[in-house]
């Protein structure tokens, strides 16, 4: 137990400079692209031109005038004191902001590792339970298939199928829970199908060992087997790649998003990029550095539990 | 062995059953080719919520100087214009000024409410002047508000009585009334903005038709009917206008009949609007709008300086081929500067003839082949077909010793590409939201034009310099007119910038379910929408 704790304190710790360092990488980045909030802030009106003297003022007030490092150091300390600032082109404060999204991004990447789990699982013990018969090679077939098709294409495929033909599911919007069907599913679909190729062959892989052969020789069956006695070594990788899967979902999807018309906080980072927000580029990104670390940090756990044999260290 | 054959049977009937399931639409709620079907549903009924979608939001909220766009109908103006673009009063009745347009007296409607139930009178006009005179350089996504443009010299708004007010100027203002146009105008029950900023601190109140219900961020925003509104009453009492981002989310949703109709810039493009039509429960409100299409070329330092070539470049696009072909023909080809809802526009000749292009070219050029970088910003995209229109150009600007390149980048890009004089050729489109001839040609035509410098464009003549400034103080409307003319003509011979077509406003709407979309003034007037089967 305590060796878990000072895995977790340290893994903690470590997040502090991986997060200063991305944040800053971010800031630099953000520097390097053409482009200036100011004028992107004075040309909101894509009929006005601003002046020279309108967008020098707007770099006085919005301090952009000063050194880079004053700037990321005057950001910085509001991080400490919890305020992530204000956005440079609508002035909302970005923390409220990615707080007003979060619940829609969250939701979505919930359902979608929900369904990547279960059609994983499902999946990845039923083709190995079906070793080369016609369901293992077909399901192969569509696997590769499904992994194959980008996620706009299926969200396109799937919003022509349910909601214009069936009319079973709206087409865009985060109104209700049926909102997030299709998203849930254009982008857990690619990922659920690699958990179940990832799965199946862990769990052949562990069926050739020598205590599978006990278990054989001891009358077990095959799908006890599994279940009860391979299943929980072979699942490490995927639940390493669900759990990668998993934090890149929580920085949002910005495609699936922006198809279906989901306010999350993808598509907030697509038009702070896009509108060279730094502020609200960096509240993104702290967050979604943060996000992912601890997914990580929860994966490794997991698969500490799953196989004891797997040390926490550094 | 015979579980796992029985197995894998069972898993090949379950997938079989359900691609079955998923290949057949519901007979019922097959879309139909003919609307009748879709109005024998039950009758519509005041309660049922009309459902429409734009690709951006109509209510920005505090942020924005006017909270929600003019298309919402929470506000009114005091002046809009009517079809002809003349000036109509909205909550001003009737105007005059005095002999050199120094002082303006606007005569208020009467029997106004605001939709809290305050009366709209004088001394809340006087309010919003002030509140005007605040806003510098107001924000907004959809107009800038800019007090020294749109009142020049303001002195102040005084009351003269309940329902008369005095607006006074340093300088004469006699186009004053194309100044004011919507926006410019806006009144809203004084107490919600801040007295020195002039942005709103709570969600304002205005005069108008619908009520802001609830503003979902980012989703969508609900409008209800004002039951006290002044002039005919809303026929359908509950609004939802959704934002879909995506135009062809917005496509499946009229499909699906989510949603019966869209609305606002770039609605539908043109192709998935054919596709819509194809089906007789669509129709489309097609409407003159106040966008023109330009391509502009930098002359600062370039061979674009020189007008002839800037006229071979406009004589070798066929503008006609462009609309037909890449805008479904719902826009009309142009090379005027000025928009045609501008009441001071004239019909002027819109030319194509290559072989004189090419003439024009080799005296400028000689034998010597030339490159030009031309650019666009990636929102053009969703408007229209901007990339294959840019590529057609450039492959006629191949033929008079012009090599071209295309590209599109992001926003942020092209406002410093553009400061630093980096865009050989810049496709862009330019609405003239006042409709005021003197104000758009003076952008463009005038030495100092903000378009002309900041667009790098070194268009100099200095008899357009002196029109523009006698158009800016004369007191004569009909030798305002004059001028306008001239002005139009000399920037369609010597093509400061190359106007490339008037864009129209294409609205798709579900007609078996809903009218009132063609009877549209200068924007889509919600309150004329109607259910087609109400009780």
């Amino acid at each position: 137990m305590n060796q878990t704790l000072r895995y977790i304190g340290k893994k903690l710790l470590w997040t502090i400079p991986i997060l200063l360092g991305i944040t800053l990488l971010a800031f630099a980045l953000g520097l390097i692209a053409r482009g200036d909030p100011a004028v992107n802030r004075a040309s909101a009106d894509p009929d006005y031109i601003p002046t020279e003297e309108e967008i020098q003022a707007l770099r006085e007030e919005l301090g952009l005038d000063d050194p880079v490092l004053i700037q990321y150091g005057r950001w910085l300390g509001g991080v400490l004191r919890g305020d992530l600032g204000r956005s440079l082109i609508d002035d909302k404060p970005v923390l409220d902001e990615l707080l007003r999204l979060l619940p829609n991004t969250l939701l979505l990447s919930v359902l979608a590792l929900a369904v990547i789990a279960a059609a994983g699982l499902l999946g990845g013990i039923c083709l190995s339970l079906f070793r080369d018969s016609f369901l293992d090679v077909a399901g192969r077939v569509v696997l590769v298939f499904l992994m194959s098709v980008p996620g706009f294409c299926m969200a396109y495929f799937m919003i022509w199928l349910f909601a214009q033909k069936l009319r079973v599911l709206p087409t865009s919007g985060a109104d209700g829970p049926e909102n997030f069907i299709m998203p849930c599913l254009a982008v857990a679909i690619g990922s659920a199908c690699v958990v179940i190729r990832l799965l199946r062959s862990s769990i052949l892989g562990e069926m050739g060992k020598n205590y599978v052969l006990t278990a054989q020789a001891k009358g077990l069956r095959r799908g006890q087997i599994i279940l009860r006695h391979v299943l929980r070594n072979a699942l490490t990788p995927s639940v390493t790649y669900a759990a990668n899967a998993f934090g890149g979902l929580l920085g949002g999807s910005m495609i699936t998003e922006s198809v279906f018309s989901i306010p999350g906080i993808g598509s907030y980072a697509l038009t702070a990029i896009s509108k060279r927000d730094y502020t609200a580029i960096q509240g993104y990104v702290l967050f979604t550095g943060f996000a992912f670390v601890l997914v990580c940090l929860l994966a490794d756990l997991i698969c500490a539990w799953l196989n004891p044999k797997i040390r926490l260290g550094g | 062995m015979k579980k796992q054959r029985l197995l894998s049977l069972l898993a090949g009937v379950a997938l079989t059953l359900s691609l079955a399931a998923c290949g057949g639409p519901a007979p019922a709620q097959t879309p139909s080719a003919d609307p009748a079907p879709a109005q024998s549903a039950a009758a519509h009924t005041e309660d049922d919520v009309l459902v429409l979608a734009g690709a951006r939001t109509l209510a920005p909220g505090l942020e924005d100087v006017y909270f929600s766009h003019k298309l919402l109908g929470a506000w009114e103006p005091l002046i809009s214009v009517d079809e002809d673009g003349n000036p109509m009063g909205v909550l001003a009745e009737s105007w005059e000024r005095n002999e050199d347009a120094t002082v303006w007296t606007f005569h208020l409607r009467q029997g106004v409410s605001f939709q809290n139930g305050e009366p709209f009178n004088a001394g809340v006009v006087v309010e919003n002047f002030n509140r005007y005179k605040l806003l510098e350089s107001g924000y907004s996504q959809y107009t800038t508000f800019k007090v020294n443009d749109l009142y020049p010299g303001l002195i102040g708004c005084e009351k003269v009585d309940d329902y008369t007010v005095t607006v006074s100027f340093t300088d004469p203002v006699p186009r004053l009334l194309f100044n004011m146009k919507d926006t410019a105008s806006c009144i809203f029950y004084p107490g919600s903005w801040d007295l020195e900023t002039g942005y709103f601190t709570e969600q304002p109140v205005g005069t108008g038709p619908y009520m802001i219900q609830k503003v979902a961020e980012d989703e969508y925003v609900d409008i209800t009917a004002f039951d006290g509104y002044w002039g005919e009453p809303a026929k359908i009492r509950n609004i939802r206008v959704r934002i879909i981002t995506d135009p062809q989310a917005r496509y499946a949703a009229l499909d699906s009949e989510e949603i019966m109709g869209v609305l606002d810039l770039g609605a539908m493009p043109a192709a998935l609007g054919d596709e819509l039509l194809k089906d007789q429960r669509f129709a489309m409100a097609v409407h003159t709008s106040n966008i023109t299409h330009f391509m502009l070329l930098k002359g600062e330092g370039t061979p674009f300086s020189d007008m002839r070539l800037r006229q071979a470049v406009s004589l070798a696009i066929d503008r006609q081929l462009i609309v037909d072909q890449l805008w479904g023909g719902y826009a009309m080809p142009t090379q005027n500067l000025v928009n045609r809802m501008c009441p001071d526009w004239v019909g002027l000749p819109v030319e194509y003839d290559m072989e004189r292009a090419k003439e024009l070219a080799a005296e400028v050029l000689g034998d010597t082949r030339i490159s030009l970088d031309m650019y666009t910003r990636s929102l053009y995209l969703d408007r229209g077909p901007y990339k294959e229109m840019m590529e057609y150009i450039q492959s006629q600007l191949a033929q008079i010793g012009i090599d071209a390149t295309v590209n599109v980048i992001d926003s942020s890009t092209y406002s410093e590409m553009s400061k630093a004089g980096e865009l050989g050729a810049n496709f862009m489109t330019h609405g003239m939201s006042n409709l005021n001839a003197y104000h758009f040609m003076n952008m463009y035509l005038s030495s100092t034009g903000s378009y002309n410098q900041s667009q790098h464009l070194a268009y100099n003549n200095p008899h357009a310099d002196e029109l523009l400034k006698e158009m800016s103080t004369t007191l004569d409307d009909a030798r305002f007119h004059e001028l306008a003319v001239e002005l139009q003509e000399i920037a369609n011979t010597e093509l400061p910038v190359i106007p490339l077509f008037y864009d129209t406003s294409n609205l798709i709407y579900n007609q078996a379910q809903i009218t009132g979309y063609d009877t549209y003034r200068d924007h889509l007037d919600l309150s004329r929408l109607a259910w087609v089967d109400a009780q």
